[in-house]
């Protein structure tokens, strides 16, 4: 709703009607001021005539300005004197010099309160002119709240017409709603004069608005209460949005809640801080902790100090965002994880400040690492269930060495034990025993390294390695069900990243899988090609081949 | 008799061979041997053998196929059964079937060499 507050447009007849009424006053003030010099000049009363050209200034205020009213003033005092002197000369111990000195003092005393005045009516006028202006509605009524005065920002406020407001009474016109009686406000009115409270008011369209209402008690001439003038000042926008950011707040206060996240804020270079209330709960400082970055070191864990340090560095840096993961430690010995995001704000040219959120991830990462602990876990019972299945294999793989170092064993000493011992065949025996020693501490070895709980380790390997490895865990077990490997296409060399343990559970269970396939279907000639290749990707391709029935594409 | 007894011995582990010659070698029998029963059917030397050690498991044949093999071809050969994987239906089977011993690996040496001698003695 749009308040005119300009003043009305002149129209074009007014300026000329202005200015000969000027004229007429002008030519009135200089016929009066003439006519009176010459009747003082003429005149041989015994009167002060001269005391009329209080009229002249009078007028005179009304057409001049202020210096011109100045002069005009001086000019009816020189009249004055001119007329003496022609009359009666220098002699001034007359009674007409006495009534001379009276009309001067009429002269200037009037100049003066006519100057007082006017500047007192301009004031006034430039007050009224402002209030006009403002938006605020402006209304008076009398101590029986009828109104009397309604302001143009009175109707737009409210929607009722100057003609529609004046006479009614406030309170049945606008309901108004105030926190405390009329009578306090009345009596607030009467003893102090003023008032100032919000009230709720409705509109003549129903709605609701918020005012802030500024009363003043007018008194008359007998100090007798007359009337209320109020200025009402709408602020339901501002309501609105004071409202709404107090909403915000606590959606904000309930989202950091409930998200675990709090908001930090860091000034540089004064190192000024804000902690949000989630922020403070994260940290576990009290409500009344001053925010200091002393404090957020002093929680961190000894370990994670340093990348702390490294994020206020990079905030002294002036650097755009500033991510940092580390823990905290409370005085209780728990561990707290922290994720925490930053963001430069340009203040000024010198000052900046970073806002971010701090999140506690502890729970996430527990269970992180706990996921990785089951994961850990269960491939570790996979391994162990791989090496149930694979045991008469393994049983074979170090029963067989055994068996052989046993029977050198027999027959070494069946050699030596002779007549003429046989040098030569006891140390055929013993350097089989040697070896086949080897070869069964190298089968424990490698199912040590499969049974093993231990958790993965990303080292380089040997592919061709990992693979000699598996086969040899199952090679029995190839054997026992006729499968012929073909291992003609591992003549790559290829280098991985890895866990050797994992690995190698990855190509068992392969080489199982193919196997199994294979004994089911009943296939004649099985067959498994193992085949390495490096990708130019930078990949190592491991194809493991069986000539089973392959997999259908619903099996997929 | 002259002649020195002959022991054949079937096995594809080619340590276990070695050792088990060494062993009867040492008791002063000459030894023959195959990596698998196919080779060993199809010797020169199967005719002359006097006493069998072969092991069970072995890709192809098995020591059971070799042992029906021989019964049907009507050669009888005192055979000793060696095996990493002691499976009691497969022991039963063998004996049944007039194996002399089935032991399982690792055996003791002496175990072997009274089975042998036991062998010999009786033949």
């Amino acid at each position: 709703m749009k308040i005119i507050t300009e003043p009305k447009q002149i129209t074009g007849t007014y300026p000329r009607t202005l200015l000969s009424s000027l004229q007429l006053q002008r030519l009135g003030a200089i016929a009066l001021s003439s006519t009176i010099f010459l009747v003082d000049l003429a005149s041989s009363f015994h009167v002060a005539i001269a005391v009329l050209y209080v009229a002249v200034i009078l007028i005179s205020v009304n057409i001049f300005p202020k210096k011109g009213v100045i002069l005009v003033s001086l000019f009816c005092i020189g009249l004055t004197l001119i007329a003496f002197v022609s009359q009666h000369g220098l002699d001034f111990y007359d009674d007409s010099f006495a009534r001379l000195l009276v009309s001067l003092s009429a002269i200037g005393i009037t100049t003066l309160l006519a100057l007082k005045n006017e500047a007192f009516s301009d004031e006034l006028q430039e007050q009224v002119r402002l209030l006009a202006q403002t938006h605020d509605a402006i209304i008076v009524r009398d101590m029986n709240h009828i109104i009397s005065t309604w302001s143009a920002g009175a109707e737009a406020l409210y929607g009722w017409s100057r003609e529609q407001a004046i006479g009614q009474d406030f309170r049945a016109l606008l309901a108004p709603q105030i926190t405390t009686s009329w009578d306090e406000v009345m009596t607030s009115l009467l003893e102090t004069g003023h008032w100032e409270g919000e009230v709720i008011e409705h509109c003549r369209d129903g709605a609701c608005v918020t005012v802030v209402s500024r009363c003043s008690l007018s008194r008359g001439e007998n100090d007798e209460p007359i009337a209320i003038l109020a200025t009402h000042n709408d602020i339901s926008a501002r309501k609105q949005a004071i409202d709404a950011l107090k909403r915000s707040e606590a959606f904000l206060a309930g989202a950091q809640w409930l998200s675990r996240t709090g908001s930090i804020g860091l000034k540089i270079p004064s190192g000024e801080m804000y902690w949000s209330d989630e922020a403070r709960r994260i940290f576990e400082f009290d409500i009344d902790e001053q925010p200091m970055l002393t404090s957020v070191l002093s929680r961190t864990h000894p370990d994670d100090l340093h990348l702390v340090k490294d994020a206020i560095k990079h905030a002294y840096q002036k650097e755009s965002r500033i991510n940092a993961e580390y823990r905290l430690l409370m005085a209780d010995g728990r561990v707290k994880h922290l994720q925490m995001l930053a963001q430069l704000m340009e203040d000024g040219p010198d000052d900046f400040e970073y806002i971010g959120a701090l999140m506690d991830v502890t729970d996430a990462k527990t269970s992180e690492e706990a996921l990785h602990r089951s994961q850990a876990e269960l491939a570790h019972v996979t391994r162990v269930a791989t090496l149930g299945e694979l045991a008469a294999s393994i049983a074979h793989e170090v029963n067989q060495p055994l068996a052989a170092v046993t029977t050198n064993g027999t027959a070494g000493l069946r050699w030596l034990n002779r007549d003429v011992p046989d040098i030569g065949e006891v140390r055929g025996a013993i350097e089989r025993m040697v070896s086949e020693t080897n070869r069964a501490s190298e089968v424990i070895r490698r199912i040590r390294a499969m049974s093993r709980k231990a958790q993965p380790q990303n080292v380089t390997l040997n592919f061709i390695e990992i693979i000699d490895e598996s086969i040899a865990l199952v090679e029995r077990e190839l054997k026992r069900n006729k499968i012929v490997l073909d291992l003609s296409h591992l003549n790559e060399a290829a280098e991985v990243d890895g866990d050797r343990v994992q690995l190698q559970q990855v190509i068992i269970n392969l080489l199982m899988n193919a196997m199994q396939a294979m004994i089911n279907a009943k296939t004649k000639n099985r067959t498994l090609r193992l085949s390495l290749k490096n990708s130019a990707m930078g990949e190592v391709l491991v194809a493991i081949t069986d000539n089973g029935p392959g997999i259908t594409s619903d099996q997929m | 008799m002259n002649k020195t007894p002959i022991i054949s011995i079937v096995d594809d582990d080619e340590s276990g061979r070695i050792a088990l010659s060494s062993l009867v070698r040492s008791m002063g029998y000459e030894s023959c041997l195959f990596s698998c029963a196919e080779d060993f059917l199809a010797s020169a030397e199967r005719s002359e053998t006097d006493c069998l050690i072969t092991d069970f498991q072995m890709p192809g044949m098995t020591g059971l196929d070799l042992q029906g093999q021989l019964a049907s071809d009507g050669q009888t050969i005192p055979i000793i059964f060696i095996t990493a994987y002691p499976e009691e239906s497969v022991r039963n089977r063998a004996t049944a079937a007039g194996a002399v011993s089935f032991l399982s690996k690792p055996f003791d040496g002496q175990v072997i060499i009274d089975c042998i001698e036991q062998i010999f003695t009786r033949g």
